[in-house]
């Protein structure tokens, strides 16, 4: 039941994003072209080719999961699997929130990283995901922190020379 | 004698050299840490190689891939987890192995037969690639269109369990890879006003949001209490852990069919180690006199495997180097590479950079031999130095790592955010049973295909007829035609079987 809701969601997301490129590719400008058969085999050809094949693939498929699930042909297993055989289990609310919170914090990183610069956004990061992935104890996290901020800071920018972008908010180092 | 100029070519750069040598370490390393795969550690250090010189760079990553390949082997013999999807079938006799206190026999078991299948493979590149790419050099745009229709249809009806799946997955793949300026008339295409995509998407954030953040996603859902458990490899025979030179012997044939096998496997594009290792595996147990010994913990049931999944190293670059069409995740970020210090790949790269190929194959082979060293007496230490480091700690600083990788290929910003949205993306498709592999190659032939096919078009008098009209482009589309169907029937006799 799982696999099949799984499959069912991911069709109609292939037909979304089929539809919303096949709209992007409608908006491609193909003037400019001496002859209708340079227009064809313009910038919108294979776009709108590759658009109208996911869509169309996307239906197919949608079509296969709905047949199998009104002929019985249920997965056994409750788990999901990828192409790499990894299993995923159903996501319980717990999970669901470490899930989101890690993309979160992500983000949250790249706003931190041109608000503050490398530094205090890779601490503040750090000290987020060590806590997210389970690590409770105050003073690991705090050495932690301040040894890999340390090590980062120090092979990526000062050794590598990476450019650190210049905190607007606030800037150290 | 080429082989020889390219270990002179290489010889001559001491950096190339010493990043031969870490190369070799940091793929062990990488290949060993659960979850982290070769392709992976190769995303992120990507950008590394961006300030190194030609040979510098293409060495590195392609010693990482070789040794990460062998990595995976240490984390399915000591944590019954595999590093890399290539190291799933050694679990089955690896892990027994270190249950019965013989976990020290059994990795050097597998690193010799890594070392013994990565040579083979080499070999296999070194004398077939030149031989090829001599027939290769003759083809036009219809041919090279062909070609790619060959390996986006192969790649998406091979990989994974559903051919829709990976057909929409490859589609997708193409569908990302056409945002930005027309190759041809430098219109801008579906930027959606952003600037930064004039251009196009770059190819490190997006590798390393489908392959590293999404992998950071499943660690983050997969909670446990963060502890790799390493069983106890203690024996009260003295003698468990030492791999005598009689038991070699008798895993020579056994090395020498996988190898064979994995080198096959390797040059079809799209297959890969996964597919070699479990192909050696069966193959080798049906063989063998005593079957039911298979799984319960022989050096046989490592040296089949190890000996495949590194097979494929070397022949999966024959397809990049003499068609331009990576056979393999790895040979498709190498494309990346290749493409960043201006060399085309494809079979002139015998004529322009004979040099440079010739010092590439010197550099897998010296960092077999490199890897082969590290993982035979150091292999052990490898693993319980990770098993110290449990996941909670190590995938904090891979996110950092990430981070700072996709940044630093441009200096920007967007970038990272497109590694991130790439991430969840990867992750969803993982969850819904979608190719990533399949989604990067397709990303990184797209273009070429576009061009080839409009190429093609343009040059022809009878229009689409024209890829009909050439005997090796039927020929080339018959091949992708057919392994659909071939695919296609064994699926469906497994649906009859198992429905």
């Amino acid at each position: 039941m799982a696999q099949s809701r799984t499959d069912l969601i991911a069709s109609v997301a292939v037909i979304l994003t089929g539809v919303f490129f096949l709209t992007l590719a409608r908006q491609i400008e193909t003037s400019g072209y001496q002859t209708a058969a340079e227009a064809l085999v313009g910038p919108a050809m294979a776009p709108t080719i590759i658009a109208a094949l996911l869509i169309g693939l996307g239906a197919l498929e949608m079509g296969a999961v709905l047949l199998r699930h009104r002929s019985g042909k249920l997965s056994a297993q409750t788990a999901d699997t990828d192409a790499d055989g990894d299993e995923f289990p159903e996501i319980s609310a717990e999970v669901m929130v470490r899930i989101i919170a890690t993309v979160c914090i992500g983000f949250a990183y790249v706003w931190l990283l041109s608000a503050t610069g490398y530094i205090i956004s890779t601490a503040i990061t750090l000290v987020a995901l060590l806590f997210l992935f389970g690590t409770r104890s105050v003073v690991k996290l705090a050495l932690i922190t301040l040894g890999g901020t340390a090590i980062y800071y120090g092979v990526f920018i000062w050794l590598m020379g990476i450019y650190s972008p210049v905190g607007w908010l606030i800037h150290l180092g | 004698m080429d082989i020889l100029g390219g270990f002179a070519f290489l010889f001559s750069n001491p950096t190339a050299l010493m990043f031969v040598f870490i190369g070799a370490l940091t793929g062990i390393v990488a290949g060993a840490i659960p979850g982290l795969t070769a392709s992976a550690a190769i995303a992120m250090l990507m950008p590394v190689t961006f300030y190194l010189d030609p040979l510098s760079a293409l060495a590195f990553l392609y010693v990482v891939g070789k040794s990460g390949r062998f990595g995976g082997s240490i984390a399915a013999i000591l944590f019954n987890t595999p590093g890399t999807t290539a190291s799933a079938a050694t679990m089955r006799d690896g892990y027994p192995m270190t249950r019965q206190g013989k976990a020290g026999k059994a990795l050097k078991m597998a690193t010799i037969a890594s070392v013994f299948g990565d040579f083979f493979g080499d070999i296999m590149l070194i004398t077939g690639a030149v031989f090829i790419a001599s027939y290769t050099a003759s083809f036009g745009p219809p041919e090279y269109f062909a070609i790619y229709m060959m390996a986006f249809v192969v790649i998406g009806s091979v990989i994974g369990k559903s051919i829709i799946k990976g057909i929409l997955s490859t589609l997708l793949g193409i569908m990302v890879s056409l945002i930005g300026l027309d190759p041809i008339t430098g219109d801008v295409r579906m930027t959606m006003g952003w600037f930064e995509m004039e251009n196009g998407l770059a190819l490190v954030p997006l590798l390393i949001g489908i392959f590293v953040f999404s992998e950071i996603l499943v660690q983050a859902e997969k909670a446990d209490d963060g502890v790799i458990e390493v069983a106890d490899t203690r024996s009260a025979d003295p003698n468990a852990n030492r791999l005598s030179w009689a038991e070699v012997k008798s895993c020579f044939f056994i090395m020498l069919r996988s190898s064979g096998v994995g080198s096959l496997i390797g040059m079809m594009p799209g297959l890969g180690s996964a597919v070699a290792c479990f192909v050696a595996y069966g193959g080798e147990r049906r063989r063998s006199k005593t079957p039911e010994k298979w799984g319960t913990g022989i050096i046989e049931g490592i040296a089949a495997p190890e000996s495949a999944n590194n097979a494929v190293s070397g022949p999966s670059m024959i397809p990049l180097l003499t068609l331009g069409v990576p056979g393999s995740t790895i040979a498709a970020i190498l494309i990346g590479v290749f493409m960043v210090h201006g060399i085309q790949v494809g079979p002139s790269i015998f004529q322009t950079d004979r040099e440079l190929i010739f010092g590439l194959f010197a550099a897998g082979l010296l960092g077999i031999a490199f890897y082969g060293l590290l993982g035979y007496f150091g292999g052990p230490i490898v693993g319980h130095a990770i098993a110290y480091f449990p996941p909670r700690l190590i995938y904090p600083f891979i996110f950092l790592t990430a981070f700072i990788a996709s940044y630093s290929a441009r200096q920007s910003v967007f970038d990272i955010g497109l590694a991130l949205i790439f991430g969840v993306i990867g992750y969803l498709m993982r969850r819904a049973d979608f190719s990533a592999p399949a989604f990067i190659i397709a990303f990184v032939l797209a273009k070429g295909a576009e061009e080839a096919f409009r190429q093609s078009l343009l040059l022809s008098n009878s229009g689409i007829g024209i890829f009909l009209e050439r005997p090796v482009a039927i020929a080339f589309l018959g091949i992708g035609l057919a392994v659909m169907v071939g695919r296609g029937i064994s699926v469906a006799r497994q649906s009859r079987r198992t429905g």
